[in-house]
C-alpha cells in the first residue's frame, strides 16, 4: 500500500527539492521521506537554475522567518504559517500577518498577494511579482484553471479568456462567452493588449504554452499585468492536481471552500486505500491526427490514478523520449505489443472526438479487433468534460475503480463504457 | 507470436488504411453533403446531367453487323425466318412499313435496327425512341410500336437472340474460368440486356441421369454478350459444352469439398439451350446432355456495369476542375487529360506514388487496370473509363505497404465542351503568343454597364457600381467604401441571420482594396432589400439599394424599407461558426492587424470569399513555378502554402496550391473556401485565382478535434500580355540596393537621388509606394570604420538608466532560456497553434527584418493593395501615420517644419523638457493632443496602446555606439523591436541626427515628407537649404560623402 503511493511522491518531491534549497525543508507531512531522497537526485526534470522556486539561503536568516522555514523573508512582513498541503508538490503558500501571502510556484516564481488596501512593501525579494487583491479582471489563457474558479464560485473574477467558444467544453465557459460575462481577448500568443488595458486586467493566468512565446510574457509584464503560470498539470497525482484549487483559493481569499473541495475527493480516494489491487491491466490512450497512439508515460498522474483505483498501467517503464512531456506518441505496433492483452482500454477522448462504439475504434485501426479488451467489450472512454474539469479530476479514480470492479455505473462521473456498436 | 504478428501487421495495417480510407474523415454523410455543397468538383453540381442514356454502341458493331447481315450464314432455317420477322417486333414500325426488305436492306436496317433495338429496349429513356423516330422521319407509328415492344420485353429479347443466332460473332473471351471461345461457338449469346450482373429470376433444367442437379447463380452481360455461371452438383464434371457436342469444351473448376463443378459459359437467355457436361465419374469420360432455360429479365440486374458514356464530342479535353478525396492523405491525385472516343470518356489519372500497381473503377469487382509507374516523378498513371461531372469511385492498389492494399477514393472530373483541345497543351512563350489566338488584352468581360453613384447612406456607402449580364442574368456589382461588412444577403436581416453560408454573398477585393459584392438581380428589379453582416458586431443590418435604370444611378439607404434600423445577431452558420470576436460588447478591438493577415487565433473565420474574376490574357497552358512568383500571408506561420503551377484554361487562371507545415510534414486541410465555392481535397487544391492581385482564401484544418477555418491571402505575380507587373524576382536583399529592386506586385518608377547622404536611399514605385532603405550600422559599433568616442555626445540622456533597463532586458531574455519548456496537457492551447504538436512558436519574421544592417521600409498609401506575404520581406509603413510616437526633440522640430505635428500622438520627452511652444501647448489641458509616451528607451506601452500608436520614430541613440553600453544597447534595441512588433507598429530609425552637415540633414526632410504624406513640402524644405548653402558648403558636403564612400 505504501509502496504504491511512495514512488510518485518521492519523485515529485525530488523535483521540488533538488533545486538546491539552503535550509532544511519543513515539508508537507506526506512527503517526509523526500528529504533523504533529495540527495539522490534521480529526477528526470532538468532544473532551471533560477533562484525562483524556493528561498535563497541569503534570505532565510532575515527577520520575520520562523526557524527552519522556507518562507521568504520580506521586510515589514511577519511570517505566520504555511499552507498544509495534502498532495500538491508544485506550489506552496506562505502566510504573513495582515492578510499577506506568498505563493511560491515551482519553476515559475514567487507572487506576493497584497490584501485590498494594503501597502506594497518597499523592498521585495528579487523577481517577486505583486498581486493586488481583489483580483477581478483575470485574463485566463489556461483553460484547465477555469474549473477551479467554477468550483470556488468565483467565475465572476475571470472576465477575459484566451480560448474562444469552440475550444471550451465547460458549459459555464460557453454560457458566459455567449452572455458576454466572459470575453475572448485573443489567444495566449496574441492577446488583445488594447482590451486588457482598457479592462484593467489585473492578472494573466497562463498555461506553460506562454513559455513558447516569451515576448508576449515580457510584453504583459511590461504593461504591468502580472503573469502567473498554472502548472497543475505537472502534479503526478490526481489529488495533487486538484489541490491547485487551494492556490487559487489563496488568491481569491476562498481558502476554506477550496480545501473543502479537496477533502471531498481525498476521502473518496482514501476510501480506496485498502482496496487490493485487482492486477488487471489498463491501457489509457488517444489516437492523434497522425494516427499515432498517444499514451502517458509511466510516471504520470493518470497511470497513478489507475494504480490508486486498483489497476495496473500497461507500461511499466515508459519514459518520454527527450523532454518532459507527459504524453508519448508511439506507433500502433508498439502499442499493440503492450496493450493487446490488456484487460481494459480507456480511450482518451479529451482531445479528439469521442467514439460512439467499439466498432468505431476498430474502424480507426483494424488491429483493435484483436485486442482482448475489445473482444471482451471492456472498452471505456473519458470525455472532453474531464479534461477541463480540473477541480474535480480526482473523481476519475473511483470511476476507474467502478470499471475494474463492474461497479454501479450510475456512480460514474467522467467515464463511460463504450457500446459495441 | 511476434513473427506472426510481424507478418500480419503489414496486412492489418494496410487493411486499416483501407478501412480508414473508406471511412471518410468527414463522416459517411460527407459525400452526399459534399455534393450538396457543391464541394467536390468545385462546380455547382446541380448541373449533373440526367442519368446518362445507355448507348453502348459496341453492342452491335456496325462492321460486324454488316458482315453478319447475311441471313444465310450458318443458321437454322427457323432463325432465318425469324430474322426476317425479327426487325418487326424490335423496331416495330420499320418492318411494318417495309415488309419486303431484302437481306441487304435488312442488314442496313439492322444496323440501324441495332440502334433502334436499343431504343426499343430503352424505352425508359424516351429519348432513344425519339432518335429512332428521327432515323425514320415521318413514321409516327414507330413510337407506338416502340411502346408495344416495351410491353413484351421477353418476347423481344427472345427474338433478339434469335435474330442473331445466325451470326457467328467473335466474342471477347471472358477472363473467368479459363474459357477459350471463338470458333467452336455454337450458340449466339448476344443479348439486348444492359451490361452488368444479373440474378436469374428462373432457371429450369432437365436431362441427365437424375443423380446430378444444376444451378445458375448469376449471369453476366458484357458488351452485349451473356455468360452464365453454371454449377453442377458433382465435382467430377471436367467440362461443359454449350449448344452441341461440336462446341468448344469449357473447363470447369471443381470444388471437391462442396462437390461441385463450376464454369462460366456463354448462354442463351430466356430460351432453351443444350449444355453438355462431361463426367469422369464413371471411369472414362462421358458426355451427358442437358437442356436448360435461364430466365433473366432486365429487372434482375444486380449491378449495372460502369457506364462511361458522355455527350461530349470525341476529342481530348483538359479538365477545368478535378477534385478528389479519400485515402490516408499520403497520396494525391491529378487528372491531366480526358479523352472521349466513340462517346465514351476515359481519363488519365495520376496518383502521387509509384507503388500503385493498378486502378479499379467504381467498385472492387471491376477489372484492374494496370498502371505505368514513374519512379523519378513518383507517380503511377493509367487511363481509365470515367464518368464526367459527377462523383465516382476509383480504387488504387498500392504495394507500398509490403502487401497489396486497395484504397478507395472519390473523384470528380469536371469537363465541358469548352475544355476541348485540338492538340496537347504546350507551354507557350508569352513573348510569342499563339498567333491563331487573338490576344484579347483584358479578359473579355460580359457587358458591364456602370452606374452613377447617387445618394448614399453613411453606413453603406457604395463607391462603384455596375450591372453585368452573365448567362442572361443581371448581376449588380457594388464596391463599398468601408470594410466593415463581411457578407451581404439578398433579403431581410431576420432571414439573413438564419441563412446558410452558401446563401450569403461574400466579398472580393478589388484593385482599390475595396470590398466588392455581386448581387443577382431579377428582371426589372430596382429596389433591392439587402442585409449586411457587420464584422465587429456580428449582427445583420437592413439596407436598401435603389436603382434608377433610366439615369443609371444607384442609391443606398440604411435600415429596412419600413425604416427599421435595428440589427439581428448572426444566428450562426454551422461549420463556419460565428465570426471570431467578442459577444456583445462589439469592440473586438483586436490589434491583430489586417495587413499581416493574422487572426486573433483560437477563433475560426466565417469568411466566404466571393467569386473571383480569374480572366487573364495569358495564353492557355500550364505554367510552372519558374513563370510566376507566389507569396501568401495569414495563419500563425506554422503552415506554409506553395503553388506548384498556374494553369490557364479558356482564358481563366487556376492555381494548384499545397498546404504543409513550415517545419516540414503534412498539414490537414480538407476544405477550402475560395472564389465563391467550397472545395474538398487534402492539402492540395486547384482554384481560380486572380493574377497579380490578392486572393482571399479560407482553409479548414482538421488537426484539432474542432475544425478551424483559417484565412490566408495569396498573391501570384505573373507577367501578362499588356501588363507590366513586376515579376520573376521577388525580394529585397539585405544590402543597400544599387537600383530599385523588383518587388513582386509592384512597378518600379525609379530612384530618388539623394545627393548628400548615403545613410538612406529611396526608390519609388507606382501608386505612391516608396522603398526607404536606412543604414543601421554606419556610425555605430557595428560599422567597421567607426571609431567610438569616449563620451557619447548624442542625446542619450540616462545612459545609466539604460544599463538597468538593458540588464533587465538581458535577464528577462535569459529567464526565457532557463525556464524549462515542456509540453503540457494543455491540449487546447497546443491545438490552437494550428498543429497537433506544441512546437516552438515561430519567432516573428518582422522582428528579424530589423536586424539586418540595412533596414528596409515600404511606405504604402492608405488604399493601395500590396501583395500578400510582402510583409515578410519588408517593414510596411501604412499611411497615414497619424498617431506617431516621436522620441527626440529634434524630430519634433523637423515635423513641425513639415507641418505634420498633428500627426504626432506621443513624444519621448516630458512637457517640461520640451522647448517647442507648440508642442507644449498640445501637451497641456484636459485632452492633450500629444502625450508623454515614455522615453526613447523606456516606452510607456500602455500609453502607446491606448493611444493606438501606429508609427514610431526612434532616435539613433538606440544603436550601439559606445563600447561600454554595447550589450545593453543591443538588448534594449531587441526588446523595443519585440514590443513594437507585437503592437504591429513600424519603428523608423532616424539617422538625421547622425548626418555630419546641414545638407545631408536636409535630405531627411524629403524622407519624412514622403512618410508623413507631405512629399512636396519635404522637397521645398530641402531645396531651401540647398539654395541657401554656398558652393563651399556644397563641396564639403559632397566630399564628406565621397570620403565616407571611400571607406
Amino acid at each position: 500500500m505504501m509502496k504504491k503511493k511512495w514512488l510518485p511522491l518521492l519523485l515529485a518531491a525530488v523535483m521540488v527539492f533538488s533545486v538546491g534549497c539552503g535550509g532544511t525543508a519543513s515539508a508537507p507531512p506526506a512527503a517526509s521521506s523526500a528529504e533523504t531522497a533529495s540527495e539522490s537526485q534521480t529526477s528526470e526534470v532538468s532544473e532551471g537554475g533560477t533562484a525562483e522556486s524556493t528561498a535563497d539561503s541569503t534570505d532565510s536568516e532575515a527577520e520575520g522567518t520562523a526557524e527552519g522555514s522556507d518562507a521568504p523573508s520580506i521586510a515589514g512582513l511577519t511570517y505566520t504559517s504555511e499552507m498544509n498541503l495534502y498532495a500538491a508538490k508544485e506550489f506552496r503558500v506562505f502566510y504573513y500577518e495582515g492578510g499577506y501571502k506568498v505563493l511560491d510556484l515551482n519553476m515559475v516564481g514567487q507572487f506576493l498577494v497584497v490584501p485590498e488596501g494594503g501597502e506594497v512593501p518597499a523592498s521585495l525579494p528579487k523577481d517577486m511579482t505583486v498581486l493586488l487583491q481583489p483580483l477581478t479582471q483575470i485574463y485566463l489563457a489556461a483553460t484547465g484553471a477555469l474549473s477551479f474558479y467554477e468550483e470556488l464560485g468565483a467565475l465572476d473574477a475571470v472576465t477575459m479568456t484566451g480560448t474562444n467558444t469552440e475550444g471550451w467544453s465547460l458549459a459555464s465557459a460557453i454560457d458566459r462567452l455567449e452572455s458576454g460575462a466572459l470575453t475572448f481577448a485573443g489567444k495566449y500568443s496574441a492577446p488583445d493588449y488594447e482590451m486588457l488595458i482598457a479592462r484593467k486586467c489585473d492578472l494573466a493566468l497562463e498555461s506553460t504554452m506562454i513559455l513558447h512565446a516569451p515576448e508576449v510574457k515580457e510584453m504583459l509584464e511590461d504593461l504591468g499585468i502580472p503573469v502567473l503560470i498554472d502548472r497543475s498539470s505537472y502534479e503526478l497525482t490526481a489529488l495533487g492536481r486538484v489541490e491547485w484549487i487551494r492556490l487559487y483559493g489563496a488568491l481569491m481569499n476562498l481558502e476554506e471552500a477550496a480545501e473543502a473541495v479537496v477533502l471531498k475527493q481525498k476521502s473518496v480516494i482514501d476510501a480506496l486505500d485498502d482496496f487490493a489491487n485487482t492486477g488487471k491491466t489498463v491501457a489509457f490512450f488517444a489516437i492523434n491526427s497522425n494516427k499515432e497512439i498517444v499514451v502517458r508515460r509511466t510516471e504520470d498522474y493518470i497511470p497513478n490514478m489507475i494504480r490508486q483505483a486498483g489497476g495496473r498501467y500497461i507500461f511499466e517503464d515508459l519514459a518520454s523520449p527527450g523532454g518532459n512531456s507527459a504524453s508519448v506518441s508511439i506507433n500502433m505496433e508498439t502499442f499493440y505489443e503492450a496493450a493487446v492483452n490488456a484487460d481494459y482500454l480507456i480511450y482518451n477522448a479529451t482531445i479528439q472526438a469521442e467514439i460512439g462504439s467499439i466498432q468505431e475504434l476498430i474502424e480507426k485501426d483494424e488491429l483493435f479487433a484483436e485486442f482482448k479488451a475489445v473482444r471482451e467489450g471492456h472498452v471505456w472512454q473519458v470525455g472532453k468534460a474531464w479534461y477541463q474539469s480540473t477541480a474535480t479530476a480526482a473523481y476519475l479514480v473511483p470511476d476507474i475503480n467502478i470499471m475494474l470492479t463492474d461497479g454501479d455505473e450510475s456512480g460514474l462521473v467522467f467515464m463511460k463504457k463504450v457500446p459495441a456498436a | 507470436m511476434m513473427r506472426r504478428l510481424k507478418k500480419i501487421l503489414p496486412i492489418l495495417l494496410s487493411a486499416s488504411l483501407v478501412l480508414s480510407g473508406m471511412t471518410p474523415v468527414y463522416g459517411a454523410e460527407a459525400l452526399p453533403s459534399a455534393a450538396e455543397e457543391t464541394g467536390m468538383a468545385g462546380n455547382v453540381t446541380d448541373d449533373v446531367p440526367a442519368s446518362p442514356v445507355w448507348e453502348n454502341e459496341e453492342t452491335v458493331p456496325a462492321d460486324v453487323t454488316a458482315a453478319e447481315s447475311d441471313p444465310e450464314a450458318e443458321t437454322e432455317p427457323e432463325a432465318v425466318t425469324e430474322s426476317e420477322t425479327l426487325p418487326e417486333s424490335d423496331s416495330g414500325a420499320e418492318v411494318v412499313v417495309e415488309p419486303e426488305t431484302s437481306a441487304e436492306t435488312e442488314s442496313g436496317t439492322e444496323a440501324e435496327t441495332g440502334a433502334e433495338m436499343e431504343s426499343g429496349t430503352e424505352t425508359e429513356s424516351g429519348t432513344e425512341t425519339e432518335s429512332g423516330t428521327a432515323a425514320k422521319p415521318g413514321i409516327a407509328p414507330e413510337s407506338e410500336t416502340a411502346v408495344e415492344s416495351e410491353t413484351a420485353p421477353a418476347a423481344e429479347a427472345e427474338t433478339t437472340s434469335d435474330t442473331q443466332s445466325d451470326k457467328a460473332l467473335v466474342v471477347t473471351a471472358p477472363e473467368k474460368g479459363e474459357n477459350l471461345l471463338g470458333e467452336g461457338m455454337v450458340i449466339d449469346n448476344t443479348t439486348t440486356l444492359k451490361d452488368g450482373t444479373y440474378t436469374p429470376s428462373n432457371f429450369v433444367w432437365a436431362g441427365g441421369t437424375g443423380r446430378t442437379s444444376w444451378s445458375c447463380p448469376s449471369v453476366r452481360v458484357e458488351d452485349g454478350k451473356a455468360y452464365a455461371t453454371l454449377v453442377i452438383s458433382s465435382a467430377k464434371y471436367s467440362y461443359f459444352k454449350v449448344g452441341d457436342e461440336t462446341a468448344e469444351a469449357i473447363t470447369t473448376t471443381a470444388d471437391t469439398e462442396a462437390g461441385t463443378a463450376t464454369a462460366e459459359v456463354p448462354a442463351l437467355l430466356n430460351e432453351e439451350m443444350t449444355v453438355i457436361g462431361c463426367t469422369t465419374a464413371m471411369g472414362s469420360a462421358k458426355e451427358i446432355a442437358y437442356t436448360m432455360t435461364i430466365t433473366v429479365l432486365p429487372g434482375d440486374c444486380d449491378a449495372p456495369a460502369f457506364d462511361n458514356s458522355t455527350d461530349l464530342p470525341d476529342g481530348t479535353y483538359l479538365p477545368s476542375n478535378f477534385g478528389w478525396s479519400g485515402g490516408t492523405g499520403r497520396t494525391s491525385w491529378s487528372c491531366p487529360s480526358v479523352r472521349v472516343e466513340d462517346g465514351k470518356a476515359y481519363a488519365t489519372l495520376v496518383v502521387s506514388s509509384a507503388s500503385y500497381t493498378y486502378f479499379k473503377v467504381d467498385n472492387a469487382d471491376a477489372e484492374p487496370i494496370e498502371t505505368v509507374a514513374d519512379s523519378t516523378a513518383k507517380t503511377s498513371t493509367a487511363e481509365v473509363p470515367v464518368k464526367l461531372n459527377e462523383m465516382m469511385t476509383v480504387i488504387g492498389n498500392t504495394e507500398a505497404m509490403g502487401s497489396s492494399r486497395e484504397i478507395s477514393y472519390i473523384i470528380t472530373i469536371t469537363v465541358t465542351e469548352a475544355d476541348r483541345q485540338e492538340t496537347d497543351p504546350v507551354d507557350p512563350d508569352p513573348e510569342n503568343p499563339d498567333p491563331e489566338k487573338p490576344d484579347p488584352g483584358k479578359p473579355s468581360d460580359p457587358a458591364e454597364r456602370s452606374l452613377t453613384i447617387g445618394t448614399q447612406a453613411a453606413m453603406f456607402r457604395i463607391v462603384k457600381a455596375a450591372i453585368v449580364t452573365q448567362d442572361g442574368r443581371d448581376i449588380l456589382k457594388i464596391a463599398l467604401n468601408g470594410t466593415g461588412y463581411e457578407y451581404l444577403y439578398k433579403g431581410v436581416k431576420e432571414k439573413a441571420a438564419l441563412s446558410a453560408a452558401g446563401e450569403r454573398i461574400g466579398y472580393q477585393l478589388n484593385a482599390d482594396g475595396k470590398y466588392t459584392f455581386e448581387i443577382p438581380l431579377e428582371a426589372g428589379e430596382t429596389v433591392i432589400e439587402a442585409a449586411a453582416l457587420s464584422k465587429s458586431k456580428n449582427a445583420w443590418f437592413d439596407r436598401v439599394i435603389t436603382l434608377d435604370l433610366e439615369t443609371m444611378t444607384i442609391m443606398s439607404a440604411s435600415g429596412s424599407l419600413s425604416g427599421d434600423t435595428s440589427s439581428v445577431p448572426d444566428g450562426g452558420v454551422g461549420d463556419g461558426g460565428s465570426a471570431g470576436g467578442s459577444g456583445d460588447t462589439g469592440s473586438s478591438g483586436s490589434t491583430s492587424g489586417s495587413s499581416s493577415g493574422g487572426q486573433a487565433g483560437g477563433s475560426t473565420s466565417s469568411a466566404t470569399p466571393g467569386a473571383v474574376d480569374n480572366g487573364t490574357s495569358l495564353p492557355d497552358g500550364i505554367y510552372d513555378s519558374s513563370r510566376f512568383v507566389f507569396s501568401f500571408s495569414g495563419g500563425t506561420g506554422k503552415t506554409q502554402i506553395t503553388c506548384s503551377q498556374i494553369a490557364v484554361r479558356g482564358g481563366k487562371a487556376y492555381a494548384t496550391i499545397h498546404f504543409s507545415k513550415t517545419s516540414g510534414g503534412s498539414s490537414a486541410y480538407d476544405r477550402l473556401r475560395a472564389a465563391g465555392t467550397e472545395y474538398s481535397g487534402f492539402n492540395t487544391f486547384d482554384i481560380p485565382v486572380r493574377l497579380n492581385a490578392n486572393n482571399l482564401i479560407v482553409g479548414r484544418t482538421t488537426t484539432m478535434s474542432v475544425p478551424h477555418w483559417i484565412e490566408y491571402t495569396l498573391y501570384i505575380a505573373m507577367a501578362e500580355p499588356g501588363r507590366t507587373a513586376g515579376t520573376g524576382i521577388a525580394g529585397i536583399s539585405g544590402e543597400m540596393d544599387e537600383e530599385a529592386p523588383e518587388i513582386t506586385g509592384l512597378t518600379v518608377v525609379g530612384e530618388k537621388e539623394l545627393p548628400f547622404t548615403d545613410m538612406v536611399r529611396v526608390f519609388t514605385y507606382e501608386d505612391g509606394v516608396y522603398l526607404i532603405e536606412v543604414d543601421r550600422v554606419r556610425g555605430t559599433l557595428k560599422d567597421p570604420d567607426y571609431e567610438p568616442e569616449e563620451a557619447d555626445e548624442t542625446e542619450d540622456s540616462g545612459a545609466s538608466s539604460e544599463t538597468t533597463g538593458a540588464a533587465e532586458a538581458a535577464e528577462s531574455d535569459s529567464d526565457g532560456d532557463d525556464a524549462v519548456v515542456v509540453e503540457t496537457d494543455d491540449a487546447v492551447e497546443n491545438a490552437a497553434d494550428e498543429s497537433g504538436d506544441s512546437a516552438e512558436a515561430e519567432p516573428d519574421k518582422t522582428a528579424a527584418l530589423y536586424s539586418s544592417d540595412i533596414v528596409k521600409y515600404l511606405v504604402v498609401p492608405e488604399n493601395v493593395e500590396i501583395p500578400a506575404g510582402l510583409e515578410k520581406s519588408v517593414i510596411v509603413i501604412r499611411q497615414p501615420v497619424d498617431r506617431t510616437y516621436v522620441s527626440s526633440a529634434a524630430m519634433l522640430t523637423l515635423l513641425e517644419e513639415l507641418e505634420v505635428l498633428d500627426m504626432v500622438g506621443s513624444v519621448g520627452l516630458e512637457a517640461e523638457e520640451i522647448d517647442n511652444e507648440t508642442v507644449r501647448e498640445a501637451m497641456s489641458g484636459d485632452e492633450p493632443a500629444i502625450v508623454y509616451g515614455g522615453a526613447y528607451d523606456d516606452w510607456d506601452l500602455r500609453t502607446m496602446i491606448t493611444g493606438k500608436t501606429n508609427f514610431i520614430v526612434e532616435e539613433s541613440a538606440i544603436l550601439p555606439k559606445n563600447k561600454k553600453t554595447e550589450e545593453a544597447d543591443t538588448a534594449l534595441f531587441e526588446r523595443l523591436i519585440s514590443r513594437a512588433v507585437q503592437l504591429e507598429t513600424a519603428v523608423f530609425i532616424d539617422r538625421s541626427a547622425d548626418e555630419e552637415n546641414e545638407l545631408a540633414r536636409a535630405e531627411w526632410y524629403r524622407i519624412y515628407g514622403i512618410i508623413f504624406g507631405r512629399a512636396d513640402e519635404g522637397e521645398r524644405l530641402y531645396q531651401a537649404v540647398v539654395e541657401a548653402a554656398d558652393e563651399e558648403e556644397i563641396r564639403e558636403a559632397e566630399k564628406a560623402l565621397r570620403n565616407s564612400e571611400k571607406d
